[in-house]
């Protein structure tokens, strides 16, 4: 057996690069990770819950009613009806979570000022485009097209994605400046036209003589429609005619996407696109949406964005920056040039509602929604172990599942992925991996990879190289059927080394198998075999993706099998190196021998693991669990157990004998007799059942699995800081000021070191900053704002907005507060101070004045009392006195 | 005689040669409608190159190649992927390629599609959702049928009758369709007694006993088929009763009748008896009919029917799933309207002497 020259199969990989474009991890425990925890007695292996129960629903009005009563759990696709929301929202007995992703925008053509057709296009003038901005109220938008599920947007950034929250200030800084403004707007526009020869007679313009009518193609799919109406309204406001064309993607895409622009078919597109998963480097968007960088397509060759603008989009679309800092100012200029270009005009970002029954806990991801692995691992019903979830999809079966080049449809991975494992996670509320299969990784990067990690499971040092050892495995040699080890002075980007931990012979599959060697390392040569035309199973649709990965991939080897480390040599570079981890990481979800089944079956030429291999060969697409293929499985399995075939036996006779392939064949076929499917996996469910035409499926859990239900507790709701500001009493200019911002997470201080940052702009009522900076930290959860004498003392009286933007390191939305203060003169200032003083002193004079007479009367009636005691004294000292005289008077009588 | 027979064979090789051709024309402009003459390749390729590049856009993958590699990828995945399509060739020259295809019932692979089982396949696309279009359409269909004939028949004999002004006042309900009556039967015996399932086939998770899993089956079905019962009935029947009713008024049975022919025979020899060619012709066509199923229905009701599926490959432009359902129909329909001329042929004496001409 060659145990000493590992790697993990492209296959495994792939069968993974559907699971790992949506998951995350903590690097840390955040806030409320204790509060998750439960007693571990209780808390079982797998999931929280026994069962989940698919099934299609496509009618929202009858979910809705099904949801009321209790039929439905939960929606694994938003709903985007408002009336429903609205009816869900009334109900106590729902909920929703809300994600992002998808938003809507004007596209301008670019072309001009005149078409080939002799028609005018003002939008050909960058500063008409950018006035643009003015011209349409966004709010309006908002609250009355999207009915509040929407936020208003002015950049190509989705504002609960990390871009927004690093560049939170300056994008802040655009909305105050282009919100909406329809004179001043209207002035710009007015302005511009007629410098391009453009003349206004009554209420209209006209070019050449002819009336300026404007094309506007108005998508109708969705709330672009009304979008589309509203901007067109806005137009004629400004004396343009319109003409709307309401078209379906098809029908618009030929004319916007394909057509040329310079055949005037149109002059604005109701734009929208959509993201699903969490985006943590947008850096490309400035070349793709505004520049000729983005697609070879007449539309984008039209752009002509200005000289600075485009080398700094070329910067950024190339990478070509040396630190984060200078990366970050690149990104702040483009912010504010793709305004002045505005080729297109950002409108809205939409709030995804997704529903459940209020009594389910679980973890929604801020883009994907349910289309992140997190769902599955958090899903439970409130205060209670076991039970049955009922969820309900548009669709749930689409495509056919299989190892290699399965469906990538929603509808089915978000099914997929309770059955799945991956080696990653990705944090449903930063887009960050988190570790799921492998407990730490050592990195070992080139010097002149820009990458660093804020991940505690991650050890990263800089190296002068990497040299990539002669014995690591570097390609598979299709026809020697051999390893072909990297050639000598091979240098990669980075080392990565993962350390999976004590894996082999302890992880339980689906069907029973029990984890080896040959589950990670058997099927190598499977990558290299798709992309040579001398191997039965090449597939020429798997050689693009494959080139990338070959310049990519630069060797690999087995460290040690107890506990299992890797390590790899990769090119691949991020400048998070959370990420390169990722890239590099893998995870044997299915095992060998059932993607053996598929391997079989493609070398036989009856099915095909691609569409488009299927497409090119006339054979079936293969499908696991349906269909088919099932029939031909399970004929070959009889076949592959008489046979004891091994695949690539060549390599994989290492890890595998004929005895050992007989067995778990034997478990596959267990399997598909009791499950009626091939889909054997190492997640926390299993495929139980599953009825294709009647769209339902069954998922058990898995109680095998090795971790407990309360693994990713702590991600159940997103940590989003809940923010109060403290504004001081009166702010007077030349004189120091304090503010308080205190930041809060389910009423308890949110931790300090949890913070990225806490930035503050003050704003006059023009809209300019009047100051900008940081926020310090003075105790758990409370940050100060100091504005100085010096900053003060620029500040005149009259009406300021205080804009904080606190970002958490554990969810990509910003916390954003605005709070209005008021500055007084230093006239009113000292007039108050004097008055103040004034009246304290008249205050003490009072007092002293009431004292004194209080005094007074007291002394009188001192004297008062000493007077009737003087009076009675003396009363006494005459009766004492005649009683005296009297007395001796007496005695001399006796006497004489 | 033997003149009759070689016109009779004349009469059928034209009218089998007339239907093929009319076939031949329909489905090619199915194909050009379906393709809007080809302007669909134009719509596919703006749409898949900019699938692609949003596709590499995000995957970080081929975030660390050069742009002009990324572009090479780009290019060498939408190549492949037009290949797949068959986009590669030129429409014009596909266009004949799918109607040999289709004409030959070669019904070849799906652009886009899959059957539930996920296959390609047009033919096990179809197949697939076909026994449960026959079970509820076709069911549907013949329910309607026997009620529209059998009540249209007694109505007929008794015309002017309080129940007959009864159906000819209900008569105009049935413009409202079948899938609007299903929303209500929905609101009233699922959502608000609780008593019928929504819609859908099955339970979840589907009963395994086969017996068990037949009535869950029939436990569904009785809402989507109540509704089309309820849409078809007064009308049905109404339209039943004046046809049987015209039949009933001929001379030739108001003959029999003053001849004392009783009721029963009057019925069956005097009125079913000549009316049977066009209820026959009727039928055959309402029995295809029901094979394409009802998009709306469907979707009301969850209903996995070919309807749907003839729906979404219009909207997704599937050429070969759109041509496979137009040939098979259209070869269903030829084949009735030239057997049925034959019947005609054979048991009409008028079109008999045609044969001779």
């Amino acid at each position: 057996m060659k145990k000493n020259s590992p790697f993990i199969i492209l296959v495994l990989l792939l069968v993974l690069s559907t699971f790992s474009t949506f998951s995350t991890f903590p690097t840390t425990p955040i806030i409320h990770e204790a509060a998750a925890q439960e007693d571990s007695e209780e808390v079982p292996y797998g999931p929280w819950v026994d069962e989940i129960r698919f099934e299609a629903e496509p009618d929202y009005s009858k979910l809705v009613s099904r949801m009321k009563a209790g039929e439905i759990d939960l929606y694994l696709i938003d709903i985007p009806d408002p009336e429903l929301l609205a009816e869900i929202e009334a109900d106590p007995n729902l909920k929703t979570k809300t994600a992002y992703g998808l938003f809507f925008e004007l596209t301008f053509n670019p072309v001009g000022p005149v078409f080939k057709t002799g028609e005018f296009n003002p939008f050909s003038n960058p500063k008409i485009r950018e006035a643009m901005n003015y011209i349409v109220d966004r709010k309006y938008i908002v609250d009355e097209i999207m009915k509040g599920w929407a936020k208003e947007k002015y950049v190509s950034f989705i504002s609960a994605f990390p871009e927004y929250g690093r560049l939170a200030d300056t994008i802040k800084l655009i909305e105050s400046k282009y919100a909406y403004n329809f004179e001043k707007g209207k002035e710009i526009i007015f302005e511009e036209l007629a410098k391009m020869g453009c003349e206004y007679k009554d209420g209209k313009w006209y070019y050449n003589g002819t009336l300026i009518t404007l094309k506007m193609l108005i998508r109708t799919e969705d709330q672009r429609l009304q979008i589309g109406d509203y901007v067109s309204d806005q137009l004629e406001l400004l004396g343009f005619e319109t003409e709307r064309m309401y078209k379906k993607s098809y029908e618009a895409a030929p004319l916007w996407i394909s057509g040329d622009p310079a055949d005037g078919q149109w002059h604005v597109y109701t734009g929208g696109w959509i993201s699903t998963v969490i985006s943590r480097d947008d850096s490309s968007d400035f070349g793709f949406f505004y520049t000729p960088l983005g697609i070879p397509f007449p539309l984008w060759q039209a752009y002509k964005p200005d000289p600075i603008f485009y080398e700094v989009a070329t910067k950024l679309w190339t990478s070509d920056w040396k630190t984060w800092d200078e990366r970050m100012e690149l990104m702040r200029k483009a912010v504010v040039l793709a305004l002045k270009d505005s080729a297109r005009v950002w409108l809205v970002d939409q709030i995804v509602p997704f529903v459940s029954r209020s009594n389910i806990e679980v973890a929604v991801d801020l883009s994907g929604g349910f289309n992140n692995p997190i769902w599955a691992r958090t899903i439970r019903i409130q205060n209670q172990t076991g039970g049955v979830i009922k969820a309900a999809n548009r669709d749930v079966f689409t495509e056919p599942w299989n190892p290699v080049a399965g469906t990538n449809w929603v509808y089915d991975t978000v099914v997929m992925i309770c059955l799945n494992d991956g080696d990653i996670l990705y944090n449903p509320y930063t887009g960050l991996p988190m570790p799921n299969r492998f407990i730490n990784v050592t990195m070992v990067v080139d010097d002149d990879v820009r990458t660093s990690a804020v991940s505690p499971w991650i050890d990263l040092t800089f190296t002068g190289s990497v040299l990539v050892p002669t014995d690591a495995w570097y390609a598979w040699n299709v026809t020697s059927k051999s390893i072909v080890t990297a050639p000598e002075g091979t240098y990669a980007k980075a080392k990565i080394v993962v350390n999976y931990g004590d894996v082999i012979g302890n992880v339980t599959y689906h069907d029973g198998s029990v984890m080896s060697l040959a589950d990670w390392f058997a099927l190598w040569p499977l990558t290299f075999e798709r992309v040579d035309p001398a191997s039965p199973l090449y597939d020429s649709s798997a050689v693009p993706s494959f080139d990338a990965w070959r310049k990519n991939f630069r060797g690999m080897r087995i460290i040690s099998e107890e506990p299992l480390i890797v390590e790899y040599y990769i090119n691949y570079t991020n400048s998070e190196a959370e990420f390169m981890a990722s890239w590099a990481a893998t995870w044997p979800n299915m095992p060998w021998h059932a993607v053996a089944l598929g391997i079989y079956a493609e070398e036989q030429g009856e099915l095909a693991f691609s569409s488009s291999k299927a497409d090119a060969e006339g054979i079936e697409w293969m499908n696991y669990i349906g269909g088919p293929s099932l029939g031909v499985f399970s004929e070959n399995l009889d076949e592959m157990i008489n046979e004891g075939y091994i695949p690539f036996v060549e390599h994989a006779g290492d890890y595998i004998t004929a005895e050992d392939a007989v067995a778990r064949y034997q478990n596959l076929k267990n399997w598909y007799e009791a499950h009626g499917h091939f889909w054997v996996a190492s997640g926390p469910f299993y495929l139980d059942s599953l009825d294709l035409v009647a769209s339902s499926a069954v998922v058990k859990a898995f109680r095998n699995y090795t971790y407990k239900a309360d693994r990713w507790a702590w991600l159940a709701e997103p940590p989003v800081p809940e923010m109060s500001i403290t504004v001081p009493d009166v702010i007077t200019p030349g004189i120091a000021a304090t503010f308080n911002v205190t930041l809060t997470y389910l009423g308890e201080p949110y931790p300090n070191d949890r913070i990225d940052f806490v930035k503050y702009m003050v704003l006059d009522s023009q809209g300019a900053v009047v100051a900008s900076g940081s926020a310090v930290a003075v105790a758990e959860g409370v940050w100060s704002i100091s504005l100085t004498e010096t900053v003060t003392a620029g500040m005149t009286a009259g009406a300021y907005t205080m804009i904080t933007i606190a970002l958490s390191k554990d969810v990509a939305m910003p916390a954003i507060l605005e709070k209005p203060f008021a500055v007084i003169p230093e006239i009113s200032y000292f007039s108050d101070l004097l008055d103040s003083t004034r009246n304290e002193l008249e205050a003490s004079i009072s007092t002293v004045e009431t004292t004194l007479t209080e005094t007074i009367d007291e002394l009188r009636g001192v004297i008062s009392g000493l007077q009737t005691i003087a009076m009675a004294s003396t009363g006494l000292a005459v009766v004492s006195l005649i009683i005296a005289v009297v007395s001796v008077i007496m005695a001399r009588k006796k006497a004489v | 005689m033997a003149g009759s027979k070689k016109g009779f064979i004349k009469f059928v090789v034209k009218r089998v040669v007339t239907v093929y051709i009319i076939v031949m024309v329909a489905v090619y402009l199915t194909i050009i409608i379906a393709n809007m003459g080809g302007y669909v390749d134009e719509i596919m390729k703006g749409q898949l190159m900019l699938q692609i590049r949003m596709q590499l856009k995000g995957n970080p993958e081929y975030s660390t190649l050069p742009p002009a590699e990324l572009e090479k990828i780009a290019q060498g995945i939408y190549e492949e992927e037009l290949k797949r399509r068959g986009l590669d060739q030129p429409f014009f020259i596909r266009s004949f390629v799918y109607m040999k295809d289709a004409l030959t019932l070669d019904l070849g692979r799906a652009l886009y599609m899959t059957s539930e089982g996920g296959s390609r396949l047009v033919k096990l696309i179809i197949l697939e959702r076909l026994p449960y279009t026959v079970m509820l359409f076709t069911t549907a269909m013949l329910i309607n049928f026997t009620l529209h004939l059998v009540i249209g028949l007694y109505l007929s004999r008794r015309h002017g009758s309080k129940i007959d002004k009864l159906f000819i006042a209900l008569a105009p309900t049935s413009i409202i369709p079948g899938w609007f009556y299903g929303i209500f039967l929905i609101l009233i015996f699922a959502a608000y007694l609780r008593v019928l399932p929504y819609g859908g086939i099955l339970d979840v998770p589907p009963p395994t006993d086969p017996i068990a899993r037949t009535l869950n089956i029939l436990e569904h079905m009785v809402l989507p088929l109540s509704s089309w019962i309820i849409a078809a009935f007064f009308l049905g029947c109404y339209g039943r009763r004046t046809f049987f009713l015209i039949f009933s008024t001929e001379d030739y049975v108001e003959a029999a009748k003053a001849k004392g022919v009783p009721s029963r025979r009057l019925t069956t020899q005097y009125i079913l008896r000549p009316t049977l060619p066009p209820i026959i012709t009727g039928f055959a066509l309402s029995l295809i009919g029901s094979w394409s199923g009802a998009i709306i229905t469907e979707t009301v009701f969850n209903w996995p029917g070919l309807g749907l599926i003839a729906y979404q490959a219009i909207g997704a432009f599937d050429t070969p799933v759109i041509l496979g359902f137009t040939v098979i129909y259209a070869y269903l329909l030829a084949a009735t309207v030239v057997i049925l001329d034959i019947l005609y042929g054979l048991v009409d004496p008028r079109i008999k002497v045609m044969y001779g001409r």
